[in-house]
C-alpha cells in the first residue's frame, strides 16, 4: 500500500510540476517526511534528485514545441544562481523569521497580481491574451524591465537559499509580471530552469550521503510519468486556469513562510 | 523552422535520450535490487541502503545530476554561439554546475 502511495503521490507531483514550472517538492518533501518518516534533510535532498527528473520530462516536451525561451532562461538562472550563493554563505547572519515574513508579504501580493490577471477581461491583462501574444522574444524586453529581472532573480536566489523554497514559485512571476512573458512561456521555461537548479543543490545533498538512490530512482520513475502526462497536457489548458492554480500555489506557500516565521 | 525552434528540437532530443539512459538505468537498479525493493519492503528505509560507491542505486542518482550539465553542454554546442550574449551565460553556469560538482567530489 505505501508503494502505491508513493508512485501516486510522485506522479502527482511531477503532473502538476511541469503544468506550474514548479519542481514538485512542495508535495514530495511533505509526503516523504510525513508519510515515510524520512529525516527532512533526506527527503528534501532526495526531491532534489527527482526535481531534475521533472524537469527533464517537462523540458523535452516543451522544448520540442518550441516555447521555452532559452536567451531568458541562461540569463535569470546566472542572476538566481548569483543570489543563491550570496544566500548560502550570509544565511548564518540574516534574521531568518523577518525574511520568511517578509516573503510571504511578497508572495500574497504576487498572488493577487497573478489572480487579477485571470478575472481582468476588459484592460488587456488577462492571462489568455497575454498569450495570444505568440511573437514575445526576450530580446523585445526592454533594458528596465531586464534589470528589474535581474535583481529580482538574486533576491530569488537569495531568499530560496535562506528559506529553501523552491525556485519556480518565484522565477515564473518574475517572467510573467515583470518581464511580461506569456505564462505558458513563463512555466515552460521555468520546467527547463529548475532541473539546473536542483542538480546544483542535489550534488551536495548526494555528497553528504543525504539522498537514498534507490527512493529516488523509484520517485524518478514516477514523476518522469506525471511530468510528462502534465507537459503534454499544459497546452491545452487556459492560461487563465494556470495562473489562478499558480496563485493558489503562491498563497499555500505565503502561509508556510508565516507559519515558519 | 526558424533557427530558435531547430536548435529547441535538437536540444529535446538530447533530453529525450539523457532521459531514456536514465530511465534503463532506473529499471536495471531496481531489478538488482529486488529482494530490498519489492519482497523485503524496504525501499525507503534510509538504513537498509548501503550508500557505498559500488550500490547499483548511486550511479543512476548521478546520471540524473549530469542531466543538466549534459544539456547545456549540448546548447553551446549545437548553438556554436550565434547568440554571443546567451552563449556566454551558458558558459558560465555549465562552468559553475562543474565547479560546485567538483567542490563537492574532490
Amino acid at each position: 500500500m505505501d508503494f502505491v502511495i508513493l508512485i501516486a503521490t510522485t506522479v502527482f507531483a511531477g503532473f502538476v510540476g511541469s503544468i506550474l514550472g514548479l519542481g514538485g517538492g512542495i508535495i514530495m518533501v511533505p509526503v516523504l517526511v510525513i508519510v515515510f518518516d524520512f529525516p527532512i534533510i533526506s527527503a528534501v535532498g532526495t526531491s532534489l534528485v527527482a526535481i531534475v527528473i521533472t524537469s527533464a520530462a517537462a523540458s523535452s516536451v516543451y522544448l520540442k514545441r518550441g516555447i521555452v525561451s532559452l536567451p531568458m532562461a541562461f540569463r535569470l538562472e546566472l542572476y538566481t544562481v548569483l543570489g543563491a550563493t550570496m544566500g548560502g554563505l550570509s544565511a548564518p547572519y540574516l534574521p531568518a523569521r523577518l525574511v520568511a515574513i517578509s516573503f510571504g508579504v511578497v508572495l500574497l501580493w504576487t498572488a493577487y497580481q497573478m489572480a487579477k490577471r485571470s478575472f481582468s477581461k476588459t484592460k488587456g491583462l488577462s492571462a489568455a491574451k497575454n498569450d495570444n501574444r505568440k511573437e514575445w522574444g526576450f530580446e523585445q524586453v526592454n533594458k528596465n524591465s531586464r534589470g528589474k529581472g535581474y535583481i529580482s532573480g538574486i533576491s530569488a536566489g537569495l531568499v530560496s537559499a535562506i528559506l529553501g523554497v523552491g525556485g519556480g514559485v518565484i522565477k515564473v512571476p518574475i517572467m510573467h509580471l515583470l518581464l511580461g512573458a506569456p505564462i505558458k512561456k513563463s512555466t515552460a521555461t521555468s520546467a527547463f530552469m529548475i532541473g539546473i537548479t536542483a542538480s546544483a543543490g542535489a550534488v551536495h545533498y548526494l555528497g553528504g550521503g543525504y539522498v537514498n538512490p534507490m527512493a529516488a530512482i523509484i520517485v524518478a520513475g514516477s514523476v518522469f510519468i506525471g511530468a510528462r502526462i502534465g507537459a503534454v497536457i499544459a497546452p491545452k489548458i487556459k492560461s487563465d486556469y494556470i495562473n489562478l492554480a499558480f496563485s493558489l500555489i503562491l498563497v499555500y506557500s505565503a502561509i508556510r513562510m508565516f507559519l515558519k516565521g | 523552422m526558424s533557427m530558435n525552434d531547430e536548435l529547441q528540437r535538437k536540444l529535446a532530443g538530447l533530453y529525450m535520450i539523457s532521459v531514456m539512459v536514465i530511465l534503463i538505468g532506473i529499471v536495471f537498479s531496481i531489478i538488482l535490487h529486488w529482494d530490498y525493493v519489492i519482497v523485503a519492503g524496504n525501499y525507503l528505509m534510509g538504513t537498509m541502503v548501503n550508500l557505498s560507491p559500488g550500490f547499483p542505486g548511486l550511479p543512476v542518482a548521478l546520471l540524473i545530476l549530469l542531466t543538466p550539465i549534459i544539456t547545456i553542454v549540448g546548447y553551446l554546442v549545437i548553438s556554436r554561439g550565434e547568440d554571443k550574449a546567451t552563449f556566454m551565460y551558458a558558459v558560465t553556469i555549465a562552468l559553475y554546475l562543474i565547479i560546485n560538482a567538483l567542490l563537492v567530489w574532490i
